[in-house]
This record gives C-alpha cells, structure tokens and sequence, in this order.
C-alpha cells in the first residue's frame, strides 16, 4: 500500500467516524451511521405510520444525497 | 526525600504544573496558579490539590465484558464502573463517546447502559471529572457484520 492510498484510507475513516451518531434508544446506547443501510431500516421500522415513514424516506435521501 | 513545588488552579484543585526549582513559581503567581510544596510521588495525572494538601485521585476502574461488537444492532458491550476507597460516591458521570451518563453506584460499583452499533465504529469511554477521578478510558470496537 503507498502512503498516499493509506492516507486516503485514513481520510476516509476519519470522516465515516465523524459523521456517526449516538444515541441513547430503549435505556441503550446506539452508534450509528446517519446514511448506512441499517440506520435506514431501522430508522424505518421505528416509523408509526405513512406520513412518518414518508418524512423519514425524504431526510434519508438528503442524508445519502450529501453525504 | 525531595519535594516538589507544585501549581494548581485553586478554583478546581486541578494540578497544572511540578517543577524542582522556584523560580518558576513566580510565572505560575502571573497566571493565576497557587503553589504548594509535596511529596516527590505526587503527579499531574495521578493527583489534585484539596485544602492545600497534594491528595491522590480516586481511582475508576472500567471493565468491558467485550471490547469488541458486532455492528448489528444487537451485539452489546456492557462497562462495569468500579470506584476504589473507603467512602465512593453514589453515583458518576460518565463520558460514552461525545455525551454521558450518569451511573448509580452501590457500594462503588455499577454499569454503563449497554453499548451497540449499527455501523463500524469506536466508543470511548471514561470518566467526565477528570480532575477528580484517574480513570484508564476504554475503547468499545464495533465491526463489520458479515452477514449483511
């Protein structure tokens, strides 16, 4: 690996880090990624009905989109 | 035994400086520091200053039962908290990452609500009053799940 590709990699990391969420959830502690496909679906399941699940759809996709 | 000449802040007690020689006393009197003279084995990391007297930090103790988690949302790591000393408080407020929580003791003794991930990622955890306690901070390690 050059050090240029492990820099990047370092980068890279230091940015995923920097975006995580924590969060306290059912007396939990709860790490994650705002944008990763398991913070959306549970993001999803958490929802109550249409117009929550709708609203939660739109900020993912700006998540995802900005990210 | 040689002594020190330590400076620390007199609103906190944090000691912020040791030195072997005085003239450097009179720098710290600029800043705002008060100096007392202590035993050579006091230490920044390891003491503080209560009522003129150089004491030894409490010492806090984490103990994960797993420093490394599945990212999956299940996998959890829970932090045992042990205070040492005769007199432990009830409770302590501890750092988890960038926010903290404040843990019950009961005889010194408690835990940090469970720690999981949804994403890879470290947790550090430790004590928020640094100036009080000497606490190790441990790292909880979420990785990736394989089976996504």
């Amino acid at each position: 690996m050059t050090s240029s590709s492990a820099g990047a990699q370092t980068a890279q990391a230091a940015k995923a880090q920097s975006r995580l969420a924590l969060s306290k959830s059912k007396d939990r502690w709860v790490v994650s990624d705002p944008a990763s496909p398991q913070a959306v679906c549970a993001a999803l399941e958490e929802a109550d009905n249409w117009q929550q699940g709708k609203k939660l759809l739109q900020e993912i996709f700006t998540r995802l989109l900005s990210s | 035994m040689q002594s020190k000449i330590v400076a620390h802040d007199p609103a906190t007690g944090e000691i912020l400086g040791i030195c072997l020689t005085p003239p450097q006393v009179m720098a710290w009197q600029a800043q705002g520091l008060e100096s007392i003279d202590a035993p050579e084995e006091v230490g920044l990391s390891t003491h503080r200053v209560v009522q003129g007297q150089a004491v030894a930090k409490v010492e806090v103790e984490l103990i994960p039962d797993q420093s490394e988690i599945i990212a999956d949302g299940q996998d959890q790591a829970v932090v045992a908290v042990m205070v040492s000393g005769e007199d432990p408080p009830e409770s302590l407020e501890i750092t988890v990452g960038s926010q903290s929580e404040t843990v019950s003791l009961v005889g010194g003794v408690g835990a940090v609500s469970p720690i999981t991930a949804l994403t890879p990622a470290t947790v550090l955890v430790g004590v928020a009053d640094s100036i009080t306690y000497r606490c190790e901070p441990v790292g909880i390690t979420a990785v990736e799940d394989d089976q996504l």
